[in-house]
Order: C-alpha cells, then sequence, then structure tokens
C-alpha cells in the first residue's frame, strides 16, 4: 500500500464508502462527492499504522451505528494492506483533522526483511552504533539540509523541527510487533512547519555519521500541536 | 505479504510505483504449481489505459474461476522501468505473482491499435523471451495474441505462436484442455501448436507459406500440412444472455484512464459505415437483454463502488431497451450519488432529454460524427446521418441551454474532392450562424465549436480495404485547406479545429494492410528504438524511416497502391463471417455515391446470417 498516492488512497476510500454503505455525506451538483478529508497525506513509500481522516455523515441516516459495528462493516469492504482501527465521533467544536495535525511519530526501522522476522537483522552494524546516530546529530547546533523543490534547491535548518529523536528497539505500535534496532522521532507535521522524514534521514547521515544503510520509514501517529493524540478528539459510539 | 519484484528503492526511483506492485481488490492470487496453466495477460500499453480496457477483465474473470487456470495481468513498464530492468538484468515480471514471464505457460498480447507493435516486441524482450516464434524452446510461454488487429495478424506473424481470431470467450477452455494434456504427454511445443490449429478459430502462422510475384503481391498462402485448416473462421458468442459475467473486476488503486463500470450494451452494429472495421468485424449486432444489463449493473457497482457507469458499445441509440435501461439506471444512480456517461448517443430529441437530467449542462459539450463535410461523401462512407439531421440537433440543443459542439471529421476519404474538404468549415460555419440566429436571452453566451479531424485508415474487412491512401504532405495539405478556409470565414473566433498526426496516420496504413514482410521492419524499429509510438511526445517518425530504409521495404507500397479486387489480401485466409462478395458490392456503390440501407431496415445478405444470431434472427 506504501506506494499507492495520497489521492489514490482517497479515491479507494470512497469507493469503500460506497461499497459499505454508510451514510455519508455528498456535496451538491451535478458531480457530487463525499465530505471527507485526510488529517495529512503520507509520503509515497512509508507506511502509516495511524492514519486519520474526517467524514460527515447523514444523522437519522447512522442512528444506531456503533463505532465496532462500522469498523467491521469497513474491514469488510478492505484489501490487504489496509485496515480501520476505529471510528469515533467528533464532538464539540469542528475543527477538521488536517487543521489540527502538528505533530508526527515516525520510526526508522533497520530491520527490513519482513516485520515478525526476528532472526534477519541487518548484522554490520551493533547496537551501540545505532544508538550514537541520533546522539550525535542532535549534539548539533543547527541541521542545515538542502531542501529541493521543483527547480529550486533550498537551505533549511531542521533542528527546530525535530522535537525528539532517539534509538529504540523491538516495540509494538497498534498490535504491529517490529523487532530490531530502529530510530524513533516526533516531528513537526502539518500545514505550517511540515517536516519530511526523508530530511531527517537525510541529516542523520549527514551530521549523525550514520553509513548508508537500508531502512523503511513508518509514521505511527499524529498530534496536534501540543501533543494530544488525534484519537483523543473523538469518541467511541456505544 | 506477496514478496514484490522490485525492492522499494528500485520501486521509488520510477514513476507511479503503482503500477507494478498489483495486489488490487478483487485481484487473483493463487499458488503457482506444475497442475496449473499460469497464463500472463497483458495490454502493452501503461498500466492506466490496460486496466481501463474491459476485454482484459471479462477473460481474466472468466480464466480465474477455472481452478486449473492462474491468469495474471501484465502492463508496459514505462521508459524508466525499461531502463532499469535492463540495466539491473531484472526479468519482466506479472502483477499477481511478480514472478518472471517467461516461465508462464501462456502470455496473452491484446491488440487493440497498431501503434502498439514495438510496445510488443519490449515485452518479450524484457521477459527473455525470443521476439521470433520460430527461435522459442519447449520451456517457454506459447504467445497469443487477440484483438482488433488480429483480423490482419500479418505484421506481426513472426512475433506470435498462435492468433486467437474472434471474441475470447468462446475457444479458450478448448485450448487450455488442449495443452493440459500435451504438457503431461511431454508433447513438444511444435506437435502442440500443430493440434492447436485444429481448433476453430486459431490461426498458428508459422504453419502457413506465403509466396508473392515479382511485384511483391500475394501469389499463394497455404498451410504447410494437409491437417491445418486453410480458413480460420472467426469465433463469436451467440447468446448474449449466457455469456461469462464478471463479478471480480479488479478495481484499481491509481486512477486509471476509464475509472468506471462499463457497461456493454451488445457487439456489433446495424450500420454498415464503409470506413468503420468494427462494423464489419463484429457482426451480426447482438444485445444483451435489460435484465441482464440491469443486474450485471449492479452487481459491479456495488462490487467496484466506482462513481461512475459508462454505456459502451458502437452506436447506442440502436440499442432496443435504451429507454426502458436508462430510466432504471437513472432512478437508481441519482440515489446512490452516481454519475453516468453516455458516449456515442445519437443527438435527438429523446438523447438531449436524458442528457438534460444526468449532466451539467453548462459544462458538458455535444458530440456529433458527421465524418465527412458534404452530403455525397457522407453517402460515400454510408454514414447514415444528413445535414438536417445534424442541424436540427444542434438546434434543439441551443435551444436547450447547449453552446459547446464537437464535431469529428475524417479526411483522405476515398473519393474526397476540395468541395467535400472545404464542406468541413462550412458545415461547423453554418452551426455557428444558426446558434446566433437564437435570440440573446434564449441563448447561452457564446457557442464553441471545436472540429477535429482524423486521416482515414482503410482497414481490413471493410468496403474501402482496396482503397488507396494518401502521402503526407497530400493529408497536411488538405488540413491546411480546412484551416485557411476557416480562417477567412466570419464566425472563425467560435470555431477551433485540430487534425492527427499524418506521420502516424501513414504507418498505421502500412500495419492495418500489411503483409508479413512488415514484421522485419518493426523489429527494426524498435532495435533503432521505437517505443510507446501512441504517444504522441514519443513518437519518432524517423526512426521508422530509417527502419524501412534499412529492410528494403516500401511503405507506399501498402499505402498508395489501390489494390486489385481479385488481389490475395494479406488477411483473406480468416473468415470473418461477412463474404468478401459483399463488400465489393458495397465497394461498388460507394464508388457510385449509392448508401446502403442498415441491417434493421433490409438484409443485405453480408454472409452473417450463417450465425444465426442476433439481428439476424429478428432480435
Amino acid at each position: 500500500m506504501r506506494f499507492v498516492g495520497h489521492l489514490d488512497i482517497m479515491r479507494f476510500f470512497q469507493k469503500v464508502m460506497r461499497k459499505s454503505n454508510l451514510p455519508i455525506k455528498y456535496s451538491e451538483g451535478f458531480s457530487p462527492h463525499q465530505i471527507m478529508s485526510f488529517a495529512a497525506p503520507l509520503g509515497l513509500g512509508i507506511e502509516g499504522l495511524g492514519e486519520y481522516m474526517d467524514i460527515e455523515l447523514y444523522d437519522e441516516a447512522c442512528a444506531g451505528l456503533k463505532s465496532d459495528e462500522a469498523v467491521k462493516i469497513l474491514n469488510e469492504n478492505m484489501c490487504e494492506g489496509m485496515e480501520v482501527l476505529s471510528f469515533r465521533q467528533l464532538k464539540g467544536p469542528k475543527k477538521n483533522a488536517m487543521s489540527s495535525v502538528g505533530l508526527a511519530d515516525y520510526i526508522l526501522l533497520f530491520n527490513l526483511s519482513g516485520i515478525n522476522d526476528e532472526d534477519n537483522i541487518q548484522s554490520n552494524f551493533s547496537e551501540n552504533d545505532f544508538r550514537k546516530y541520533p546522539e550525535l546529530l542532535m549534539s548539533n547546533e543547527s541541521l542545515l539540509i538542502e531542501k529541493k523543490s521543483k527547480d529550486k534547491v533550498k537551505v533549511l535548518d531542521i533542528m527546530p523541527f525535530i522535537r525528539h529523536i532517539e534509538y529504540t528497539r523491538n516495540t509494538v505500535v497498534n498490535k504491529k510487533s517490529f523487532y530490531g534496532d530502529m530510530i524513533f522521532m516526533n516531528i513537526t507535521q502539518g500545514s505550517t512547519d511540515n517536516l519530511k522524514p526523508e530530511l531527517v534521514l537525510q541529516a542523520l547521515k549527514k551530521y549523525g555519521s550514520m553509513p548508508d544503510i537500508k531502512c523503511s520509514i513508518i509514521r505511527t501517529e499524529l498530534y496536534d500541536e501540543g501533543h494530544r493524540s488525534l484519537e483523543d478528539y473523538g469518541e467511541d459510539i456505544t | 505479504m506477496r514478496k514484490l519484484a522490485l525492492s522499494d528503492k528500485q520501486l521509488l526511483s520510477v514513476e507511479k510505483p503503482a503500477r507494478y506492485i498489483g495486489g488490487e481488490m478483487n485481484s487473483a492470487c493463487k499458488e503457482l504449481h506444475s497442475d496449473i496453466i499460469r497464463f500472463v495477460m497483458c495490454f502493452p500499453d501503461v498500466y492506466e489505459i490496460g486496466m481501463s480496457h474491459i476485454g482484459i477483465q471479462i477473460l481474466y474473470d472468466m480464466f480465474n474461476k477455472r481452478n486449473d487456470v492462474f491468469c495474471e495481468r501484465l502492463f508496459s513498464p514505462w521508459v524508466d522501468l525499461d531502463r532499469l530492468l535492463r540495466k539491473e538484468n531484472i526479468p519482466l515480471f506479472s502483477l499477481e505473482s511478480q514472478q518472471p514471464v517467461k516461465e508462464a505457460d501462456f502470455l496473452g498480447i491484446t491488440l487493440q491499435y497498431e501503434m502498439c507493435y514495438t510496445n510488443i516486441l519490449q515485452i518479450l524482450d524484457l521477459s527473455g523471451i525470443p521476439i521470433h516464434s520460430c527461435e522459442r524452446t519447449d520451456d517457454m510461454p506459447i504467445v497469443i495474441g487477440g484483438g482488433p488487429c488480429s483480423y490482419n495478424p500479418e505484421p506481426l506473424a513472426d512475433f506470435f505462436d498462435i492468433f486467437y481470431i474472434g471474441e475470447g470467450e468462446v475457444r479458450y477452455d478448448e485450448l487450455f484442455e488442449l495443452y493440459k494434456k500435451c504438457k503431461k504427454l511431454k508433447i513438444a511445443r511444435g506437435d502442440f501448436l500443430r493440434l492447436a490449429s485444429h481448433i476453430e478459430g486459431m490461426y498458428v502462422p508459422c504453419l502457413y507459406e506465403v509466396q508473392y510475384d515479382n511485384d511483391g503481391i500475394i501469389s499463394s498462402f497455404k498451410p504447410v500440412f494437409d491437417d491445418v485448416p486453410e480458413i480460420v473462421k472467426r469465433q463469436i458468442v451467440t447468446d448474449m444472455d449466457k455469456v461469462h459475467f464478471i463479478n471480480k473486476p479488479v478495481v484499481p488503486f491509481i486512477k486509471v484512464t476509464q475509472d468506471r463500470v462499463v457497461l456493454e450494451l451488445m457487439r456489433g452494429c446495424i450500420r454498415g459505415c464503409r470506413f468503420c472495421q468494427a462494423g464489419f468485424v463484429y457482426r451480426p449486432l447482438r444485445e444483451h437483454s435489460v435484465e441482464y444489463l440491469k443486474n450485471y449493473a449492479l452487481t459491479m457497482l456495488e462490487i467496484t463502488g466506482a462513481q461512475e457507469i459508462s454505456l459502451s458499445s458502437l452506436s447506442s441509440s440502436d440499442y432496443s431497451g435504451l429507454s426502458q435501461l436508462l430510466e432504471f439506471l437513472i432512478e437508481y444512480t441519482g440515489k446512490h450519488n452516481i454519475n453516468i456517461s453516455l458516449p456515442s448517443l445519437r443527438i435527438d430529441s429523446f438523447s438531449l432529454d436524458i442528457m438534460k437530467r444526468v449532466q451539467d449542462i453548462k459544462k458538458s459539450s455535444l458530440t456529433f460524427a458527421p465524418e465527412a463535410g458534404t452530403q455525397r461523401l457522407r453517402d460515400v462512407i454510408n454514414k447514415g446521418i444528413t445535414q438536417e439531421d445534424i442541424i436540427g440537433g444542434a438546434m434543439q440543443a441551443f435551444k436547450g441551454g447547449w453552446n459547446k459542439v464537437k464535431l469529428y471529421f475524417m479526411l483522405g476519404l476515398p473519393t474526397e474532392n476540395e468541395d467535400d474538404i472545404k464542406g468541413i468549415p462550412l458545415l461547423c460555419e453554418k452551426l455557428a450562424e444558426k446558434y446566433y440566429e437564437i435570440p440573446k436571452d434564449e441563448r447561452n453566451g457564446k457557442v464553441q465549436i471545436t472540429a477535429s479531424s482524423s486521416f482515414f485508415v482503410p482497414k481490413p474487412f471493410t468496403p474501402f480495404q482496396w482503397s488507396s491512401m494518401l502521402k503526407r504532405e497530400q493529408y497536411l495539405e488538405r488540413a491546411y485547406l480546412v484551416k485557411d478556409t476557416l480562417k477567412e470565414q466570419l464566425n472563425k473566433k467560435s470555431i477551433k479545429y485540430q487534425y492527427h498526426d499524418a506521420e502516424v496516420t501513414v504507418l498505421e496504413g502500412v500495419f492495418a494492410r500489411g503483409d508479413r514482410k512488415v514484421c522485419a521492419v518493426i523489429e527494426e524499429a524498435y532495435r533503432l528504438g521505437a517505443l510507446y509510438d501512441s504517444w504522441s511526445d514519443m513518437f519518432d517518425n524517423d526512426i521508422w524511416m530509417r527502419a524501412f530504409k534499412n529492410t528494403g521495404v516500401d511503405y507506399e507500397f501498402y499505402t498508395l497502391r489501390e489494390r486489385k479486387v481479385d488481389e490475395v489480401l494479406p488477411w483473406d485466409f480468416i473468415d470473418i463471417g461477412v463474404d468478401k462478395s459483399f463488400l465489393k458490392r458495397e465497394w461498388e456503390a460507394a464508388c457510385k455515391d449509392k448508401v446502403s440501407p442498415n441491417c434493421r431496415q433490409a438484409c443485405l445478405a453480408c454472409g452473417a446470417r450463417k450465425f444465426n444470431s442476433g439481428v439476424c434472427c429478428g432480435h
């Protein structure tokens, strides 16, 4: 799924909504579209374990619909590699997911042989090596990184956007286990100070003396600016 | 989780990696083992185009219903992946199993348009399969072709082991059974192909020998063995309501060209427009019943979650249950926020009324296909539409609020003269004048007329199969004449004009009616770097001109020559069901500017009656 772009993921979910027959609201006009928005687009090649989207439903038509039932129906219409984990109601002042996002957790996973395989860890590097890279990185005063956009190259100091970064090992996120060495980070995300995890990876190589080791990038959770998980914005319908 | 053939790094280095990963909703997933027939189904263009094709979906679904067949998909790798595969020596792989194509039992390639021919060689080359049929060994897949271009397969004869002539639903089971038997008995490739040629509709090119006279015209075309049939018969579905019904359509992740449910109303066409190959090679017209289509539409919309449904046929207005079907669909789609698209509808009060209900008039445009600029030439091509039909239809539309009109024409039709060419801008001018006759407060701003012309390419199995084409410069002169005449007209600002590429037209002409000598040209052009020739930014005419020169093949032999009616044509060995004598009568009628009635008005005894189906039986 991580090779499917953001717009295509949206189209995929529109189809899932139709198939699930949830009473989702549509815009007016000759080509009505579903009222649906994603918290933060996920970069191509990055896996997401805690993604959020908002949808609007017709009140009357979904009376009596419970969270666990909705999750079940949606997952019956899903495909391999995509799963709905929760379905919650937003209460209080209306603020959509996209404008709420401020921070995100990512992990850089160095064990690429398969998620549940404990044996096959890239063995040329010791735990101490991995521990060293983020420490070295954060000992710098600034982290100047070249950011390439369409035709311009901009130099950017990414230090202020990294809230936390550290080495970790063997962890469980959203019921999924990850084994081996990894680097965990909490960085700014959203419409104002969006930091791409690829740039942190670049900085780890430039300032943290990390060699060019293969790794996969996984986004594990999204928060608002005050580090409150988006999950906590909603309430289960029971 | 499936293991992908490419690494993350490789995938992220190419454009749209989701083209190559498979795993879409409803895609097949079977275990490969020695008892399963692995059939790789290929559309030789990019994923987005190939996945829009309903034929592939029908056969994919049908094959995968069999427990002993695993049908997978394959599309052309874009040039970025092409480079990567060559550089890193990675064999081309199918989407589902991500395993090398070379290890499959069959490689089926659909031939939808002529300009994809070099892409076929790319597929074979990247798979590590010799491009010549005769060089393949027993462990390699059987390469089988089908689709509209297989009605003249000769320019590809060297590259394919079998061509399947006709509709795929009919004979594949028989072919699979034969294959299984031969595999069990370890029968050699050559012997399997010979046995396959006994199945109706299977053309095995290596079992036929062609001889030419001094002028390069075919003097004889014969099978090399007595048991191989001289004539290959086109296979058709005779009962449209019993035909295989897709119920597991693959739903792509990425946006494909036709991201909608396609509802095939019928096959064939009653019209008999003389330029149109589909109008002859898909005879007779065979309709699905309204009940079948309702059921199909609902099932497909529910399974795919699609946002749009489109009606598909050669001329949807001729579908006898159209109003009944549309009433049903409009009600259902309205309730479920689904769009309907209605291509190939004749513009009349019925269709305008329907369109008003399902489209935004301000945004949508109306399409007319007069094909020719004068009534005389429209009669020559037997396009059953008059100037009054066009103007009357457009006026109704203008009064209904439309102000955008698209008009399709062809240039270079047989017998075309200066009046016919100038007739194109004149007809456009006439429509603009008529628009401005409507009082200002009753019309919707300015009128926008877009005329486009393609250059006519004569196709096999049409009454124009004997006709000559023009030189590239002559095509352009005709397009310039249209353009210049438009510029001199009063309403020039309301009319836009576009025309197709003349160089591509000449090549299409060579491939459409070429013989086996053309194989060498395609191979040479591929070696010189031709690929994705149907993409205008990729097409390089110089390569093709060099390929003709290097192989000593004169392309004007195929384009500029009017064939004699008794000449042996490269595709004469195929029996499409319509008789050559009928095509000849129609060719003669065309030369006398005479129209012929359509199949519902009168039977002209074209020969399709022998299928005993559809409109020939009064349905």
